[in-house]
């Protein structure tokens, strides 16, 4: 009789670690998605194509990109991460993925990366 | 022992769900994270509003500038550069149309064929995006103007698919 009980207290222990890891397999899947390197580079190079074509000449703009270069590869040093030549901006995270979006605003910009954060200055 | 047949069959049943659930949790991420953000509209909306701050300055139609331009020098004039050679096939085709019609004169620069595709952005995410403008602005003879720009970004290829 006791041995029928602890059977069936297996039984439901094995049920609810099997859901949980279930759940946990599907939050991780989902979790890595949303933030998936090629994502956050599409993100990144539009939405600094973006900031230049709507900058005027003398503007300077700072922006927060601590979250983007956690993403990149170990080694890719800061600088190779965003590359702003002609009228492009080429986000690069790992060597395996890249993006490129182009800006209509005919303008100079000077960039660096300090810090964490990118600066912009519009000539 | 129909009991422990009841359960095999429930074990079974809660498993079939599991992978119905997954299936479709799964597919719907895919799908909705495999969507390229959209920035048309953004773009043709800046695209616009830059075109109506090289034209008008201190809120007056700047007539002079408006009759030299054309077709062939706007890009100049209006400080643009529409030539995207991002994708290897945009190289040939241009990404941008743009009419303006203002104070009676009108010129358009990009492909025409966008135009068409103006209004029909509802039924479909692979065609041009359209913006237009109208503005009534004062010319330089403290008249009002109608001052209309239309605005169409294609970029399908980055933007839609």
């Amino acid at each position: 009789m006791n041995k029928k009980k602890g059977n069936i207290l297996v039984g439901n222990v094995v049920y609810i670690v099997l859901v949980l890891a279930f759940f946990a397999i599907l939050f991780i899947f989902i979790a890595n998605k949303s933030s998936a390197t090629s994502l956050v580079e599409e993100r990144t190079a539009k939405q600094v194509a973006l900031m230049i074509d709507s900058a005027e000449p003398g503007t300077r703009i700072t922006l927060n990109l601590n979250s983007v270069l956690d993403k990149r590869e170990e080694g890719r040093e800061v600088d190779d991460v965003i590359i702003i030549t002609d009228n492009f901006v080429r986000v690069q995270l790992s060597d395996k993925s890249f993006y490129v979006y182009s800006f209509f605003n005919n303008v100079k910009v000077s960039y660096k990366i300090e810090g964490g954060f990118l600066t912009l200055d519009i000539r | 022992m129909n009991k422990k047949g009841d359960e095999r069959v429930l074990s079974l049943y809660w498993f079939v769900m599991f992978v119905i659930i997954s299936i479709g949790v799964v597919s719907g991420v895919y799908l909705f994270f495999s969507n390229q953000i959209d920035v048309r509209g953004a773009e043709a909306s800046i695209l616009g509003d830059r075109i109506v701050g090289c034209l008008v300055q201190n809120g007056i139609l700047n007539e002079k500038l408006l009759e030299e331009m054309n077709s062939d020098n706007f890009e100049e004039k209006c400080r643009l550069i529409l030539k995207d050679d991002s994708l290897e096939a945009y190289k040939d085709k241009s990404q941008f149309y743009i009419e303006v019609n203002a104070d009676g004169k009108e010129f358009a620069v990009g492909d025409g064929s966008f135009k068409a595709f103006c209004g029909q952005e509802e039924s479909k995410r692979n065609i041009p995006i359209c913006v237009d403008k109208i503005l009534i602005i004062l010319n330089e003879d403290n008249e009002f103007k109608e001052f209309n720009i239309l605005v169409a970004v294609r970029k399908v290829e980055q933007n839609a698919i």
